[in-house]
């Protein structure tokens, strides 16, 4: 059985558009207001992830994003992300543009309950906030990790939409990372 | 009256020409994911060498440098530039062993020491910054490795 972990970076308002500031949003580009040592520090937690992991689940858009920016990349990280197996979530795509892809198509919901039972291990999930407010909703979610970059933005795509219900949350892990971020694991608890 | 020229003074800026990989580490020796890409190249005027930086790692910012000698003192500046729009004016030394950048003010001061190779292909260096403004401390360790020469 597979867990799905959502792992964001957010601004402290839940921000998660366009932290590298390369898609034109007039707030972009808050992951460069951090000092280098805290952005060594945040590459250090997300290559563990990567490593730990046993696949990424994607939206679309996201599949296509993180395809663009690391299929040029090299080293162990780009290595590890590039290779690792994927499941992109799509009704229109059919070949996605990141390496080692799988179409998830049709039912989302079905699809990734299908996925959570087939896999084990961590099945994290990256940007794709479409679909995580799907998974949110659908109760799909095990886990969130969430790196909270110390700006508030005030307005942009927001990581949480709105639910039909509460969502009880168990914090299991605080950490700061760098001087600056707060990394923040939570487990979604289950009614029972 | 005669004019001091630089050619001595660049030539101590020919160890760096080439294309260098680029390593960092924390304070706590561990290494940083992302590689890192460095060259310094030439300006046509032969009187001004350019630096590129660009890491591997999502929002670290590509950087530009441009640095130049004072010929009377042979003393050198750097012009820092990145993508964040930051752009900061180090001073600068270099000799055969040691490349040293230095910058006092806000937001801190900072400096980079760097011990260079007896080959001239290793730059084992650190920045260092002090917060209060007084207590230097180790911000991160960067090595810069030669991969290539200058291009003729």
């Amino acid at each position: 059985m597979g867990r799905i972990i959502v792992s964001e970076n957010v601004s402290l308002d839940g921000v998660v558009q366009d932290p590298t500031g390369e898609e034109g949003f007039s707030l972009g580009g808050w992951f460069g207001h951090v000092g280098d040592q805290d952005r060594g520090e945040w590459a250090k937690v997300e290559l563990d992830e990567a490593l730990g992991a046993e696949a990424l689940l994607l939206g679309r858009r996201s599949d296509a994003w993180f395809a663009a920016r690391w299929l040029s990349r090299s080293g162990e990280w780009a290595d590890r992300l590039n290779s690792m197996p994927k499941y992109v979530v799509s009704s229109a795509l059919e070949k996605p543009r990141w390496h080692n892809s799988t179409v998830l198509n049709g039912d989302v919901v079905a699809a990734v309950a299908k996925l959570k039972q087939e896999l084990a291990g961590d099945i994290v999930v990256y940007a794709s906030i479409q679909l995580v407010h799907t998974l949110l909703e659908h109760d799909l979610v095990d886990e969130l990790r969430l790196m909270i970059y110390p700006v508030v933005l005030g307005a942009g795509e927001r990581l949480f939409g709105g639910t039909s219900g509460r969502k009880p949350l168990q914090l299991v892990r605080a950490r700061t990372v760098g001087d600056s971020l707060a990394f923040l694991t939570y487990q979604l608890v289950r009614d029972t | 009256m005669e004019q001091p020229t630089a050619e001595g003074a660049l030539r101590a800026l020919e160890p760096l020409v080439g294309e260098w990989t680029v390593e960092a580490k924390g304070p706590d020796g561990q290494a940083w994911p992302g590689q890192g890409r460095a060259s310094f190249q030439w300006h046509p005027s032969r009187a001004h060498l350019v630096q590129r930086i660009s890491i591997d790692v999502p929002g670290a910012p590509d950087s530009t440098s441009i640095i130049g000698c004072d010929a009377a003192s042979g003393s050198f500046a750097q012009l820092y530039s990145d993508e964040r729009g930051v752009c900061r004016i180090y001073s600068m030394r270099i000799d055969g062993s040691e490349w040293i950048l230095e910058r006092t003010g806000d937001p801190f001061p900072q400096r980079f020491v760097g011990k260079i190779s007896g080959d001239a292909r290793v730059i084992s260096g650190r920045w260092e910054k002090a917060e209060d403004g007084a207590d230097f401390a180790i911000d991160f360790y960067l090595t810069y490795r030669k991969i290539a020469p200058a291009p003729e």
